[in-house]
């Protein structure tokens, strides 16, 4: 299910924000290291779910990097620093869109999914059915990465249409009418009768 | 259940990152932070947003590269073949060091020996002077420091980040034309291994076109690891089929020592020096210096990068992108072990 799209209640504790803590990094570089370890989990996460674990090993630290080298230009009026860090991250991952697609095409045909390391074994996800896996991931690989990004900061990456508009540098009404589209896309592609006739006999 | 709930679901199982890799991408960050003091190992030889810089030139001679992609296999022998013709002012220096060189016995570095490299840079943000001292092995596939404590430190390379190699010295060639090949082969290897993230870190910075990325490795070899004088009269020599490569008469490295030079200038007007010994043609440091103003121009459509239109980077004409100086090169005992 989705979470609330909502952020948690802000904390009356005394811990700096994001923003407070990257404005601090700027004279102390080593605070920076605080928001390494708030978000390197759901970043990494989001990474591997696209690209693999080895991959997402690798962007994750490039990602931070990345942030690290131009916190000096980071929006403090902003709090929470994920938006911009899932913005980073998503043009790292565009490197590897071919792989992205390539993983995805195989698990629509074949419906193992060939993502490193992505099955955790024994735990099994009965949510959603082998046969929608299939559809979802053959939809995913038709979407331009412009709509596919948009999408999936939204849905995996759990932003909010204004954050993604910020991470994507895009304006607001372009993350409607992406996600629009893939959302078509999507349900054009779940609807429709038996995809695996195309490539099974039976 | 709609469509983007299902696709909630899809991969929710990846499972998280392991405590290795996230351990990995820390230190990272940690050694970025600590940047100054270790610059050496990470950044190129640019200073401040200069990264930014190459980033656009990057995408400029991309865009330049292309049809000559297209139109042979970067693979294919005779693409390696295609060598400019020897200058002859770089030929001739490297023709009076290779006969000093050849004066000498003739030396073979083993593979699994240990060297040890001294060398002093001029940090560019502070301008401070670091002392360095590093360890490799000849094979390139193990390397030690000192920290702070005095203690020694081996670590294994891992050769996607560790470009160039000391194993692109092992068993390279000791004639000119050769050592010329066997650069241009592994600049063309290096730019097809970025492409397809076989490298993650380099410190020959392609994105200045092939020649500039071919003088850089030559430099860069010299500056990091322990070159037998064969071998240096060889990289010399190899620099001769660099087109734009000239011999500069004056030129003074980090520790004040003046030499003659081999230059090249690239398309950001930063003109790269390798500075050596006019009388025992001995590699003495290498320079980078803007020779030209140079501000940011913006970027292409469609090219990403973290360009400020308000603060487009500007370097003043003479603006130091590097300065260092090999002080001491050796093959000793072990790793922590001095010449």
């Amino acid at each position: 299910m989705l979470p609330e799209m909502t952020s948690p209640p802000a904390a009356s504790s005394p811990a700096p924000d994001d923003a407070e803590v990257i404005a601090a990094s700027l004279s102390d570089s080593e605070c920076f290291a605080a928001i390494f370890d708030r978000h390197v989990e759901v970043i990494h996460h989001y990474i591997a779910r696209r690209v693999g674990t080895d991959a997402a090993d690798d962007i994750v630290a490039e990602t931070f990097l990345a942030a690290f080298r131009r916190r000096s230009v980071y929006d403090v009026s902003r709090s929470d620093a994920r938006p911009w860090l899932y913005g980073i991250a998503t043009t790292l991952v565009a490197r590897h869109r071919r792989s992205e697609v390539r993983y995805l095409r195989a698990l629509s045909r074949t419906g193992v999914d060939p993502l490193p390391e992505s099955l955790a074994d024994g735990v099994v996800n009965r949510l959603i059915t082998h046969d929608q896996k299939r559809r979802l991931a053959g939809a995913l690989a038709t979407l331009g990465q412009g709509d596919r990004d948009a999408l999936l900061l939204v849905v995996w990456g759990e932003l909010t249409y204004e954050e993604t508009a910020r991470a994507l540098d895009i304006p607001l009404g372009t993350v409607r009418s992406r996600l629009n589209r893939a959302r078509r896309k999507l349900r054009a592609q779940l609807g429709r009768n038996d995809p695996t006739k195309e490539t099974h006999d039976g | 259940m709609d469509e983007l709930h299902m696709l909630a679901e899809l991969r929710r199982d990846t499972p998280p990152i392991r405590t290795g890799a996230s351990g990995a991408a820390r230190a990272r960050l940690l050694e970025e932070m600590a940047a100054p003091r270790r610059s050496r190992l990470r950044l190129r030889p640019i200073i401040l947003r200069a990264g930014v810089v190459a980033a656009l030139a990057s995408a400029i001679i991309t865009a330049i590269a292309v049809p000559q992609d297209t139109g042979g296999d970067p693979g294919r022998p005779d693409a390696v073949a295609a060598l400019a013709g020897a200058q002859p002012a770089v030929a001739a220096v490297a023709e009076r060091a290779r006969t000093a060189a050849e004066k000498q016995s003739t030396e073979k570095v083993p593979a699994d020996s240990w060297t040890y490299v001294r060398t002093l840079q001029r940090e560019t943000e502070s301008h401070d002077l670091s002392d360095l001292r590093d360890w490799y092995t000849a094979d390139g596939r193990w390397t030690a420091g000192i920290g702070n404590d005095g203690r020694v430190t081996v670590s294994e390379i891992d050769p996607k980040r560790d470009v160039p190699s000391a194993a692109f010295l092992l068993g390279a060639p000791t004639d000119p034309e050769g050592m010329a090949r066997h650069v241009y082969a592994e600049v063309d290897r290096v730019i097809a291994a970025e492409r397809t993230g076989g490298i993650r870190a380099s410190t020959i910075d392609t994105s200045r076109g092939r020649d500039v990325a071919a003088f850089t490795l030559v430099k860069e070899a010299l500056k990091r690891y322990y070159v037998t004088p064969r071998q240096q009269a060889a990289l010399y020599g190899a620099l001769a089929y660099i087109p734009g490569v000239t011999v500069i008469e004056d030129a003074e490295d980090a520790a004040g020592r003046h030499g003659q030079a081999f230059g090249i200038i690239d398309p950001q007007s930063v003109r790269s020096e390798i500075i050596f010994d006019r009388r025992t043609y001995r590699y003495l440091g290498s320079s980078s210096v803007f020779t030209k103003d140079y501000t940011e121009p913006p970027p292409p459509p469609g090219v990403d990068s973290d360009y400020d239109p308000d603060n487009p980077l500007h370097f003043a004409k003479g603006t130091v992108v590097e300065l260092n100086a090999k002080m001491d090169a050796a093959v000793v005992d072990g790793p922590g072990q001095r010449p």
